[in-house]
């Protein structure tokens, strides 16, 4: 099991080149026409993610990643 | 979920989540009104059937989720969901050679179990209630903020949840930061009151010396990085941290109490039984997730592909790999094979059973949902569009998990194998703006 100080440096390097390497990728306005399509919005299906995010949560020791990890329910 | 037997169902709502639930319903439809007379809403509907296997767990979901974007770009997004549970799910005793007998939860009346079954307690049924709304207001070009509340409610779980999250825009819109926190207090109110860990099960018609409810706190922090890679690609990253603090048992597992070299029961002190103990999870638990998803757009198709890492100070590290493959055919149709991977080590406190050797201090589970085990999915979606933005889609999805058989004493081996779980889930969704 790794460290809460281990997985913090790896955030942040992460964040930092993340960042970094985010400035010089991208595209202009114009070239939006296929990412502005509601199916390649990340969780445009929400309802579908919450029902499997609901599902798992009752049946796996683990959840979350998404968005928010626990509570909510006493299936688990 | 909880468990209620016959003689437990006499439901009634607190006054204080009639209170929240109405305070919530109230402000929802003062949104919607609101949203309603000036801007369009793209409300998303479901009914969700699921089924496990051999007489386990079943539900009937009804989903709804509604979102606007009101004239001063406020967005906001309201949730509904309402749950019907029944069945049965295992307990964490082990099966035997000989039959067993335990008290319900409520401590009115019992179930036998024959020899060589899984325990299970089938009285399991529930209806679970569900609001949530979230409100998201720009502050400036690239800055927007907001704030969530939900609650939930079940006959013996009652869920409360504040959020706040601030969302930037940089590099032209191709990058977005999220940072988001959320605060949640859940009530456990198990049916029989909340049983002490590693007590004895009780006998039945005893009169209990239990407290009613028990409580934790969530706090959940995700910060976010979402980036447009190209004209077809995009990824997101997220680290997420889950720290919870209180009753984090569940009430109604316990396990079973044996010699561990012979696995002869002990007999229970109080009932002409064998002895059974509540399970004692730690009070706490942190936990760190980090979760990657990426989006390709080829010229008739949309790939989407996402793993997440989590790991915990109970000891359970997980991976979890899913993809989504989405075909797009004539006339705006679509269909999406999925597939998901699932794999997770053990809880160090994770046990088949307790020793009669062992000192009643340690913590110990055995919820086979604490065990080591894989689970995969196997599932399509069909989408077709309706009218003006609506889309109708349906999904059958198969799960199933497999885990190792539980290390038990021989003479207890040819009876217990890890519960591996088989389940079918439907939902038919359908999409509209109102």
């Amino acid at each position: 099991m790794m460290s809460l100080k281990t997985i913090t440096l790896a955030a942040c390097l992460l964040t930092s080149n993340v960042l970094a390497g985010c400035s010089v990728m991208g595209v202009q306005p114009w070239d939006r026409d296929l990412l502005a399509q509601r199916q390649m919005q990340i969780g445009e299906d929400a309802l579908d993610l919450a029902t499997d995010d609901h599902i798992y949560f009752s049946k796996e020791a683990t959840s979350g990643g998404r968005g928010f990890g626990g509570g909510g329910c006493g299936c688990n | 979920m909880q468990l209620i037997s016959d003689a437990d169902s006499d439901r009634r709502s607190s006054g204080k989540v009639a209170g929240i639930a109405s305070a919530l319903a109230a402000a929802s439809a003062q949104l919607i009104a609101a949203g309603g007379a000036q801007a369009e809403w793209d409300v998303n509907t479901s009914l969700m059937f699921y089924q496990e296997a051999d007489g386990r767990v079943q539900d009937l979901s009804f989903k709804s989720l509604a979102s606007t974007t009101r004239d001063n770009d406020d967005e906001i997004t309201v949730g509904l969901q309402l749950d019907t549970l029944t069945g049965a799910s295992p307990t964490g005793a082990l099966a035997r050679p000989e039959a067993q007998s335990f008290t319900r939860p409520s401590g009115r009346g019992e179930y036998t179990i024959a020899a060589g079954e899984h325990p299970q307690d089938n009285t399991f049924n529930d209806d679970r209630y569900d609001l949530s709304i979230n409100w998201l207001r720009p502050y400036s070009q690239d800055l927007k903020l907001g704030l969530g509340a939900s609650v939930s409610k079940e006959y013996d779980y009652l869920h409360l949840g504040l959020s706040a999250q601030a969302v930037r825009e940089l590099n032209n819109k191709n990058t977005t930061l999220r940072l988001a926190i959320g605060l949640a207090q859940d009530e456990n109110k198990p049916v029989g009151g909340v049983p002490r860990p590693l007590s004895e099960m009780q006998t039945t018609d005893t009169v209990l010396d239990r407290t009613s409810s028990d409580d934790k706190t969530i706090v959940d922090t995700v910060l976010g990085v979402t980036q447009v890679v190209s004209r077809r690609a995009i990824v997101q990253i997220n680290y997420a941290l889950s720290i919870a603090n209180g009753y984090l048992n569940d009430p109604y597992k316990f396990l079973s109490v044996i010699d561990p070299v012979s696995g002869e029961a002990d007999l229970s002190t109080s009932a002409d039984r064998l002895a059974y103990v509540f399970e004692q999870r730690p009070d706490s638990r942190t936990g760190h997730n980090l979760y990657t998803e990426w989006r390709y757009r080829l010229d008739n198709s949309i790939a989407n592909l996402s793993y997440r890492y989590h790991t915990d100070d109970w000891g359970i590290d997980s991976h979890t790999l899913e993809g989504r493959y989405r075909f797009l055919l004539d006339g705006g149709r679509y269909i999406e094979p999925h597939l998901r991977y699932y794999n997770q080590s053990e809880a160090d406190f994770y046990a088949p059973f307790l020793a009669n050797t062992a000192p009643l201090t340690e913590d110990a589970s055995a919820d086979y949902r604490l065990a080591a085990f894989t689970g995969t999915t196997i599932g399509a979606k069909y989408g077709r569009p309706v009218g003006k933005n609506g889309e109708l889609g349906f999904r059958l999805e198969f799960y199933q998990t497999r885990g190792d058989d539980p290390d038990v004493p021989e003479s207890l081996v040819a009876v217990n194998s890890y519960p591996d779980l088989s389940s079918v889930f439907g939902q038919v969704s359908y999409r509209f703006s109102w």
